[in-house]
């Protein structure tokens, strides 16, 4: 029934929303975790030796500690030449989790990046192109692996494979080749876990990486020079190196960027669920108390006291609510994430989502649930019971007719048609009734217009970020084709940290659009589902409050749309009002909710366009039209014998 | 005998199957001239209501036919009735319903535009006596008051037939005659046809032709 619906709708919707940010970070803490990726990073521009990796690994902070390859090289394949990030497979740190096929069992095998190959491609043979030059294709013994499995590497959480100074300019991929397959003689880096664990992307963390940072360092340091001291060709050159944390891995960074988007959106649009949800639920008690009206006044009558008359219909309500909460808190928790998930999943998905419970959240929703349910109930009993019984038996009177503040302007008033006069009367007759149907239509449009304001304040931030707003040391416009070469250059020139290619992060932020488009939707739907919940409920409630006066009319002989637009004209001029109200309301919510989509990085254009207040009108009126048809089938079941019936 | 205005030839009307059938109305036959000033009478149940309901067209029969002015009024499909409903007929009932949210005057003015040929909304009013109160809203008028309403609407509509069921149930002795008597002289003028089901034996000298 409609109270059990209202509550699971809502309950569900303001979980999950609640739990789904949290629920993604948990996954890919746990992933983290599993593959054991790293919390320090180190490069050296003279590589790293064994000894260097024991000294490292021996101090008392650190939990594993391993020594790695990794080398850009061109990759033949079908279509040609393709430069390919090569790593040698680890045993400890930063493992990579199959998704297909198999490990390599042989140093001719390898495992290919799950997102640049298909399981077509397990069994086929990657060849090491002659086109690298010999620098490169010094760097290994072998040169053709046969694929064996595809994997997701904790290295690369998203799509983003980094650039590189060969071929196009960007890797598309990665391989990983055992161990023997690298000729050179030093690690490429070294990678280290901290014993001790913290959350991923938790403070404490961060407190954790920075507390050993310096210890570090040092001891890197002291390595290097003990090495260095012993050859004394290498005047001159101090090696540099550097320490990177997983604020310096895109993937990492990228993950935490893209889902808090979902923190802003789960502060604003699950409050207004509840709010409106807790207002349909008042008029629906009351109306439900008001219906048994008469049952209420046979039992006072009969002599039980207002406590058990109470009693009875808040366990009614209670029950109807404690099996609404489950069935929404529970599928709300495990279904959203889920969706999100899927939305995501052409990002990131490197591990199933699983459930995650929060305790203080079942709480809470239930307690919330379980407050406005049978408060309400409890206030309308209180309001009913205080008549006699008697008086409770009698049906109640209907309300009086009042002329309204509009009948005052005499000019206006005797301008409009009779029916016209009808409808006006009609709206402001049941005052608290046409207060919630505008107060519920707004809040909803005013939530479409923030759906899709939120996505026209991102879907710019491509070309504005980088035109107007990151601010570069220098910025250089490069001719076609010289781009790797300017890359490459840059990138070996002294004081250059880093280059980023402003193709490559504008793929990135097309990208997560192209998940946020989904949640939209998924907002737009449901604030749809809220709005035609509000609007049915409150018309249903008028049907049936004024069944006997549509009969009369019926008998009169109006048409059957004559009737229908006597009854509903009036929830259409309402929804056209609220919609109008709502746009300035949307306006206000977008910016709240902007404000909480904190990204690093990246700051948005806030901007609401046309097009988007367009739809939203249209989505909220579309709704309205839609309740209004099937109204007109409510209309119909209204049977004049049985509504005119002379009250004994 | 020739056709008479207004026929019921062996009609019945159930309510649901099998056991749980009733049967409101089982083989009415009788007959009305038009013009005619007639009270229904019986105990309660014998199904005069459900007999109104059908002449005024706002219930199907079960079986047998219903005829008015040489019309089959019990083959009319749905939009057929509401024409018959809108132009043809005009219907009192035992409480009032008056639209709550209109004034007296616009509650008869919710009828009048209906039909093409209606007599003028505050004429009407004028004459069933109320063209001080026609401001006001039905929860200011008495019940007499209410039904004076009541009638002007039904009347307004120029029908050809007047059914009224329980007219003065809800009102006092003195009331109810009046508005009997008012019934009446307003019918006459127009010649309409009038049924009323009528519970109050002591009224029922005004009739022509009172069944039982």
């Amino acid at each position: 029934m409609a109270l059990l619906l209202i509550v699971a709708l809502s309950v569900g919707f303001f979980a999950g929303l609640k739990i789904t940010q949290d629920a993604m970070t948990a996954v890919c803490d746990d992933y983290l975790s599993e593959q054991n990726f790293y919390d320090y990073r180190l490069i050296s521009t003279a590589g790293f030796t064994e000894e260097d990796l024991q000294a490292l690994s021996e101090l008392s902070f650190i939990g594993s500690a391993e020594g790695t390859h990794s080398v850009d090289a061109l990759v033949s394949g079908e279509d040609g030449d393709e430069p390919f990030k090569l790593l040698a497979l680890p045993d400890e740190v930063n493992l990579p989790s199959l998704t297909a096929g198999r490990m390599p069992e042989s140093t001719e095998e390898c495992l290919a990046d799950a997102r640049a190959f298909d399981e077509e491609d397990i069994g086929s043979t990657i060849r090491i192109s002659d086109e690298n030059d010999a620098v490169v294709l010094s760097q290994f013994s072998g040169k053709e692996f046969t694929i064996t499995g595809l994997v997701h590497s904790p290295l690369y959480l998203n799509t983003d494979r980094g650039s590189t100074g060969l071929g196009n300019g960007s890797l598309s991929g990665f391989l990983y080749l055992s161990e023997e397959n690298f000729t050179a003689e030093v690690y490429t880096e070294i990678c280290l876990t901290l014993a001790e664990k913290a959350p991923a992307y938790s403070e404490e963390y961060d407190d954790l990486i920075s507390r050993y940072e310096d210890e570090v360092m040092a001891e890197c340091e002291k390595q290097t020079a003990q090495r260095f001291r012993m050859t004394e060709a290498f005047t001159g050159m101090t090696p540099e190196i550097y320490i990177l944390t997983r604020g310096e891995n895109a993937g990492y960074v990228s993950f935490e960027n893209d889902t808090s988007i979902l923190s802003g959106v789960a502060d604003i649009f699950p409050v207004f669920f509840i709010l409106i949800a807790i207002l349909v639920c008042i008029t629906t008690m009351t109306r439900m108390v008001d219906e048994e009206r008469t049952q209420i006044g046979v039992l006072k009558a009969m002599g039980y006291s207002r406590a058990a008359v109470t009693a009875k219909y808040l366990l009614y309500a209670g029950s109807a609510t404690l099996i609404g909460w489950a069935v929404g808190f529970f599928a709300g928790t495990w279904g959203l994430p889920r969706v999100f998930w899927y939305a995501y999943s052409a990002l990131y998905g490197f591990a199933p989502m699983s459930y995650l419970f929060r305790p203080s959240l079942a709480f809470l929703t239930l307690a919330v649930a379980l407050a406005g349910i049978l408060g309400s109930t409890w206030l309308s009993c209180r309001r009913e019971l205080s008549g006699q019984p008697a008086e409770l038996i009698r049906p109640r009177s209907a309300k009086e007719g009042k002329r309204i503040l509009l009948e005052r302007i005499a000019p206006l008033w005797k301008r409009l048609s009779f029916l016209q006069k009808v409808t006006l009367r009609n709206m402001f007759r049941y005052k608290k009734r046409l207060l919630m149907m505008l107060i519920g239509i707004s809040c909803c449009t005013g939530l479409i217009v923030t759906a899709f304001g939120v996505r026209d304040s991102m879907i710019h931030v491509g070309s504005l970020q980088y035109e107007n707003v990151q601010k570069y040391d220098i910025e250089a416009s490069l001719s076609d084709g010289s781009q790797q070469e300017a890359i490459s250059n840059l990138e070996n020139t002294e004081g250059v940290s880093g280059v980023a290619r402003l193709s490559d992060t504008q793929k990135r932020v097309d990208d997560a659009l192209s998940c946020l488009n989904y949640i939209i939707w998924l907002i737009v739907l449901f604030s749809g589902a809220l709005a035609f919940i509000v609007i049915f409920n409150l018309t249903n409630i008028n049907l049936a409050e004024r069944s006997r006066e549509i009969a009369t009319v019926e008998v009169l002989g109006f048409y059957p749309e004559e009737t229908d637009s006597y009854v509903l004209r009036e929830n259409l001029v309402l929804s056209v009002i609220a919609d109008l109200i709502g746009l300035p309301l949307g306006t206000l919510f977008h910016r709240i909710v902007m404000n909480r989509i904190d990204i690093e990085s990246m700051s948005f254009d806030v901007r609401i366009t046309a097009v988007s207040y367009v739809l939203a009108l249209i989505c909220t009126v579309l709704f309205a039209v839609i309740i209004n048809l099937f109204m007109r089938r409510q209309i119909g079941k209204i049977q004049m014998t049985e509504s005119l019936k002379a009250v004994e | 005998m020739a056709g008479h205005y207004i026929e019921f030839q062996h009609v019945t009307k159930s309510y649901g199957t099998g056991n749980a059938r009733i049967d409101a109305l089982s083989d009415a036959s009788f007959y009305i001239e038009q013009g005619e000033f007639c009270i229904l009478l019986g105990s309660s149940g014998a199904g005069k209501t459900t007999l109104l309901n059908m002449l005024g067209g706002m219930d199907r029969i079960s079986g047998g036919k219903i005829e008015l002015g040489g019309r089959e009024i019990s083959s009319l499909d749905e939009r057929e009735l509401v024409e018959y409903r809108r132009h043809d007929v005009g219907f009192v009932f035992q409480f009032y319903n008056l639209i709550p949210n209109l004034t007296a005057l616009e509650n008869v003015e919710i009828a009048t535009q209906l039909v093409d040929d209606p007599i003028p909304a505050k004429r009407v009013v004028e004459m069933v006596g109320l063209s001080e109160r026609e401001n006001n809203f039905p929860a200011q008028l008495s019940g007499g008051e209410q039904q004076r309403v009541a009638i002007a609407r039904a009347l307004a509509k120029n029908p050809a037939l007047l059914l009224c069921d329980e007219p003065t149930g809800a009102l006092d002795y003195v009331t109810g005659k009046a508005v009997l008597k008012l019934l009446y002289d307003l019918s006459r003028r127009r010649n309409a046809t009038v049924v009323i089901i009528n519970h109050n034996c002591s009224e029922n000298d005004a009739a022509d032709n009172p069944f039982f």
